[in-house]
């Protein structure tokens, strides 16, 4: 008995150091931005403190601005299906007896251990849309399609459809259709997206659609994800997968594709569900660093995140208080999107 | 396993020891005073020149963007600095709101130092309800850049002091010019996106607030009027960049974070509304074959365009408040204002190191014979006035929905009516906030509107009393 209570005495003071480390600058912080939640602390305006109760919540829920950010938020986790999948792709090919399969596994991780900020300032010059490397690849790709896309129009229209006046003001200015659809985008200078979204307001502008800073943002992110941790973890899982599974399938003649569907997949089901976890969680708290390096949260407010409007709040506008608010209530959607997660997708993997 | 932890801690606790008797030896003993400043050469010469006077104390830099966040959050915790900077009368008050900012008055009174000899620009950035928080590190107010070799390959004669707009705009057409593949040769005019703000409000006689600062004025016909002539510079006639001209050069960074600089820099631009701190920039090497001179802007309705200040304050926390104040002494001094007026940092704070007997040394700069339009410059300082603020808007509240409004006129998103309509409403929507949060604004609030002053509303059922 004396020895287990001096083991665990040990074992407390190995503890020690992190346990303190993880109250001091996380556990009492945490408590206390609770506690600063339902406060009106605002260091700018010599506002006396008082507690303000549920105030902040619900001034939060009534703003406009706050339903903008978690929108932006939601658009850029559009990226989390392609960036899972690419990875699941990458993992597959690389876990195939390959030469260089360690030199590509290399390359492919190397997003992951560059300075993210050296990748950001990379991808805005990539993504410059008079001299980047992205829109010269793709004018010249579209050019054709454009000069094409107006001469099968042209025919169409004055073939098959009777002459009629406004038709004059439909091809001057040229071809508004096949311009919105085959011109390069602005990409990070503009407030464009493929919802049609408006900058503004939470509502749908048909003049918004196309591509803009978010999917800026999206194209840049799941670059950098298809080859990082997610891979890694689907290598490792795939490796983890009994070769007899895939033998006793050769046997009964399966193909390469009713190997995937019927033992690949359903085997790394575990890994994909704590993948997708992890990416939503990721997801809900990112988006900062992206859009503070590339855009400032600009344009007209279009790649602002929650995390970034929580930094504007406390640090810009210094309103403690509600930038508390904002961050508790992020931290109850991530909870719950976790939990549904975990009694949804938890049972799926068990099946 | 016991022997390895042992060893290990033994070898910790040895290199502690270690780094504690070779503790570094500093370079002097004098005390440190930390400055948050923008980190650049100009400010590096100007340190320099004090530590070099100075026997005990010693600035070092701690570098700090145009935004206050970083200092504001280093003085709440105890740690800030012993000098701090303030870009915009809003970053005033919010020093002096939160107890950060020494008032200064009593010491400018024991140190000779008068408000008055700074140019009147600098009031607002300085002041804060009839007391002093800072002494003016720099004072800017814009004239127009000229790249004299466009004109003259163009055969186009230099502007003259009272030219109009619309002949700005006719020079500036006929200087927008594209190469053969299609892409731009030079814009005729390089405009900055804050450029509506500090030249064309003002111009129109327009105004972001009234006296009092109680009502946000952007919702007036002269303010829609304003926006919408910046906005057809770049919709319009075509002259300026637009969103993806501006974007080329975001990538490209540089010395402060005007953009425009670059571009004009770089020949990419005919003219441009600018201060004397682009030379800070444009006389580096690089651009050593760029052919300048500066004219004053086109005259607009009223002949008036806001100069703004950066003033240098005290930290009321800090911990070297007399070294702190022996620098705020320097920066009055003859050797700063002759130091800044030599490099180009704008034009010096205090007003008389511009006029007989020192104007030959702010005139000319032997080191740059070529430069021989400085008078424009305290022409243009001269007509400046200080932008109208409001104590009742947060600063940065009002810079974010100022950038989103630009975002949308940028991206011809909205007319210059319905972009200046909007902020206003969202602005006086913070001046009611504040009302409601803050009990001591809303007293100094009423005041001024039972003085007269308009109100943040229209109906008075609305009104926070």
């Amino acid at each position: 008995m004396v020895t287990r209570r001096r083991a665990m005495l040990a074992a407390l003071l190995f503890l020690l150091p992190n346990l303190l480390g993880f109250a001091i600058f996380t556990l009492i912080p945490v408590g206390f931005s609770l506690l600063a939640s339902f406060t009106n602390w605002n260091i700018s305006q010599a506002v006396p403190l008082r507690w303000v109760g549920l105030d902040n919540y619900i001034a939060l829920l009534r703003s406009e601005p706050f339903w903008l950010y978690l929108v932006n938020t939601g658009y850029l986790m559009l990226g989390l299906p392609v960036a899972i999948g690419g990875s699941l792709f990458l993992a597959t090919l690389l876990s195939r007896p390959i030469r260089g399969g360690g030199l590509y596994r290399t390359l492919f991780y190397l997003p992951s251990f560059t300075a993210g900020i050296a990748l950001y300032i990379l991808w805005k010059k990539l993504f410059n849309p008079t001299v980047g490397p992205i829109n010269y690849a793709l004018d010249t790709l579209l050019m054709p399609l454009h000069t094409g896309g107006e001469a099968v129009f042209t025919w169409w229209l004055w073939s098959y459809v009777p002459q009629q006046e406004w038709m004059g003001a439909l091809l001057d200015p040229p071809w508004w259709l096949a311009w919105t659809l085959v011109q390069s985008p602005s990409w990070l200078g503009s407030t464009q997206n493929l919802f049609a979204l408006h900058p503004e307001h939470v509502q749908l502008n048909a003049s918004q659609f196309g591509f803009g800073a978010r999917d800026a943002i999206i194209v840049m992110g799941v670059w950098g994800a298809i080859g990082g941790g997610n891979m890694l973890l689907y290598i490792a899982g795939i490796a983890n997968i009994p070769r007899q599974l895939y033998e006793a399938a050769e046997i009964d003649g399966a193909g390469a594709w009713a190997k995937f569907r019927h033992i690949t997949w359903p085997q790394l089901a575990p890994t994909t569900f704590f993948i997708l976890v992890m990416s939503v969680i990721g997801g809900l708290q990112g988006g900062f660093e992206q859009a503070r390096t590339l855009t400032e949260g600009g344009p007209a407010g279009t790649t602002t995140t929650l995390t970034y409007h929580i930094y504007n709040l406390a640090f810009e506008e210094f309103k403690i208080g509600y930038a508390s608010a904002v961050s508790w209530v992020l931290f109850s959607m991530i909870f719950v999107v976790t939990l549904i997660n975990w009694r949804f997708g938890n049972s799926h993997v068990n099946e | 396993m016991k022997f390895i932890f042992a060893v290990i801690g033994g070898l910790l606790a040895a290199a502690s020891v270690l780094a504690t008797l070779w503790k570094p030896s500093y370079p002097d003993e004098r005390i440190e005073l930390i400055w948050c400043t923008s980190d650049n050469p100009v400010c590096r010469r100007q340190i320099a020149v004090f530590n070099e006077m100075q026997d005990t104390y010693r600035v070092i830099v701690d570098p700090q963007p145009t935004t206050i966040a970083k200092t504001a959050v280093q003085c709440i915790a105890g740690v800030g600095p012993d000098l701090m900077d303030a870009w915009t009368p809003t970053q005033l008050y919010i020093f002096v709101r939160a107890g950060m900012a020494l008032d200064l008055t009593d010491a400018f009174a024991s140190r000779g130092i008068s408000a008055e000899s700074f140019w009147p620009v600098s009031r607002t950035t300085i002041e804060c309800d009839g007391r002093i928080y800072g002494h003016p590190a720099n004072v800017h107010a814009p004239v127009m850049w000229i790249n004299k070799k466009i004109f003259r390959e163009n055969h186009i004669p230099l502007p003259a002091d009272d030219w109009t707009w619309d002949e700005c705009i006719a020079i500036a057409k006929r200087l927008t010019q594209y190469r053969p593949d299609g892409r731009i040769k030079h814009f005729g005019l390089v405009l900055d996106h804050q450029d509506w703000r500090d030249i064309f409000l003002p111009q129109f006689g327009a105004r972001m607030y009234n006296d009092a600062g109680t009502r946000c004025m952007l919702d007036s016909p002269e303010a829609a009027e304003a926006m919408q002539f910046y906005q057809d510079f770049i919709h319009k006639h075509r002259v300026s960049p637009d969103r993806n001209a501006a974007m080329n050069l975001a990538s490209q960074g540089g010395f402060g974070t005007e953009k425009s600089i670059s571009m004009f820099a770089s020949g990419m631009g005919a003219m441009a509304p600018g201060g004397r701190w682009w030379l800070c920039i444009m006389r580096d090497k690089a651009y050593k074959d760029l052919e300048l001179t500066a004219v004053q802007l086109p005259k607009g309705r009223v002949p008036e365009v806001y100069g703004t200040a950066r003033a240098t304050l005290v930290n009321k926390a800090g911990r070297n408040i007399e070294g702190a104040l022996q620098f705020i002494e320097f920066m009055h001094s003859e050797t700063f204002n002759r130091l800044v007026n030599e490099e180009a940092d704008a034009l010096a704070p205090v007003v008389a190191y511009h006029y007989p007997p020192h104007e030959e040394h702010f005139l000319h700069n032997p080191a740059f014979p070529a430069e021989d339009y400085h008078l424009e410059f305290r022409e243009a300082m001269e007509h400046a006035v200080p932008n109208h603020v409001s104590p009742f808007v947060s600063g940065e509240r009002e810079m974010q929905l100022l950038i989103v409004v630009e975002d949308l006129i940028f991206g011809n998103l909205k007319t210059g009516a319905e972009a200046m309509r909007d902020c206003a409403t969202e602005l006086n929507k913070s001046i009611m906030e504040t009302l409601r949060e803050s009990p001591e604004q809303l007293q100094r609030y009423r005041s001024l509107v039972d003085a007269g002053a308009q109100p943040a509303w229209d109906d008075p059922a609305d009104a926070p009393w």
